[in-house]
């Protein structure tokens, strides 16, 4: 004889018809012409049989049914009358409306691709907005370290350019001062008037 | 006059809700009040909770209707949605339990008072037994993995394809059917001493 098979494993594909009471489940799955409410059979009965012969355990059955009348039974009640004006109201209230004009101003007026396009882009600004503001920050750090390093590179060329002098009029070592760039540029960076004419005096 | 005749399906609501028209959406409400409310109350079992989460997923909805595509099914967007902030509360409240300030009570009482739901359609003993019983099958479902519980009861409750649900849970069709399997036996062996109780309704065919 063949062993009855467990229920549960094919209950989701077959029961689907029972729940929405479309299939007769009694007559077409169950081989007897009986109420869909009271699907097993009498004591002493031949277990019910799937479509494909197979026997089902009928004790297995009874508590799949019991379970979906049991999850039935404990279903929320139905919703308030008012809960459609109530949810309409909060929406109008709490949001303005997905194409009006609060939302994406005038160009909401435009239909199709056009339309789209603006929509989606009017929808992106803030993000664009936010990029926009971190590359103009980018930029500006950028454009200080090239200030910086054009600065001392004009500062490093002044620096050459005396202790070319210095070498002019004799003198071996060039000061070590002259190596700090940092406080040359302390002192400040364009040499006075009279330096230059004295250090042009020097190299000649 | 025969237009309006014709069932609106819910993509073409969906478009005139994006488009900012207030009647479509209040149209979209009506159409999926219950199915909504039912799938939160199952997580958190109680109606006016379930009511409040509800209005929730719809002013989501209704925010969110530019993004809605009309290539998936309604029901896929709105499930997911109703999913994720169902999830969300429930994090909230494991992050910041909440206690009643209505009722103090003694803690070491160990019978603390319980609201017993008003059912005046059955007598008392019966009303009591029913409530006691619908509230184990309630506790049971909620204590479900999240997973387990969404399938099963899309499944059950709303007759969503396994293939909705598989989209909505971002899983394979398989995959769903083992959670829904899973959550059937798990209920089943909680629930093992009442399903026999005699107190539930008969089957009912799902009026939809």
């Amino acid at each position: 004889m063949k062993k009855p098979r467990d229920p549960s494993h094919i209950v989701p594909a077959w029961l689907e018809g029972v729940w929405s009471g479309v299939v007769p489940a009694t007559a077409r799955h169950l081989g007897r012409s009986s109420s869909p409410h009271n699907p097993l059979p009498e004591n002493g009965g031949p277990s019910p049989s799937l479509p494909d012969g197979e026997l089902v355990d009928p004790v297995l059955l009874e508590e799949e049914l019991a379970l979906n009348r049991a999850l039935r039974a404990a279903s929320a009640p139905p919703a308030s009358s008012n809960f459609t004006r109530r949810v309409s109201d909060a929406a109008i209230t709490e949001s303005p409306l997905p194409g009006s004009h609060g939302s994406i101003g005038w160009f909401g007026e435009f239909s199709g691709a056009v339309g789209a396009r603006l929509r989606t882009f009017f929808r992106i600004l803030p993000t664009a907005r936010a990029v926009g503001f971190a590359s103009v920050g980018l930029l500006m750090i950028l454009a200080w370290f090239q200030w910086q390093g054009q600065q001392r590179t004009r500062l490093a060329q002044s620096v050459a350019a005396m202790a070319h002098s210095a070498q002019a009029t004799g003198s071996t070592h060039l000061p070590a001062y002259l190596r700090d760039f940092d406080a040359i540029q302390g002192v400040g960076a364009a040499p006075r008037p009279d330096d230059v004419a004295l250090l042009t005096a020097l190299s000649q | 006059m025969a237009e309006s005749s014709i069932p609106t399906t819910d993509a073409a609501l969906m478009e005139r809700v994006r488009r900012g028209d207030a009647n479509a959406f209040a149209e979209l409400v009506e159409r999926w009040q219950q199915p909504v409310i039912r799938f939160v109350y199952r997580s958190l079992p109680d109606a006016t909770e379930a009511e409040d989460l509800a209005q929730a997923v719809f002013l989501q909805i209704w925010k969110t209707a530019a993004r809605y595509q009309a290539t998936a099914k309604f029901s896929t967007f709105l499930f997911t949605i109703a999913r994720n902030l169902t999830l969300n509360e429930i994090r909230r409240r494991v992050r910041h339990p909440a206690s009643s300030l209505d009722v103090p009570h003694d803690e070491a009482d160990p019978y603390p008072p319980q609201q017993i739901k008003d059912s005046t359609a059955l007598s008392g003993v019966q009303a009591l037994t029913r409530t006691e019983l619908i509230s184990l099958v309630n506790a049971a479902v909620a204590e479900l993995p999240e997973k387990q519980r969404t399938a099963l009861v899309l499944c059950q409750d709303e007759e969503v394809s396994y293939e909705e649900i598989a989209e909505i849970l971002s899983c394979s069709v398989q995959a769903t059917k083992s959670l829904i399997h899973r959550g059937r036996e798990t209920l089943k062996s909680r629930l093992k001493p009442y399903l026999h109780s005699g107190e539930w309704e008969p089957l009912k065919p799902a009026i939809r």
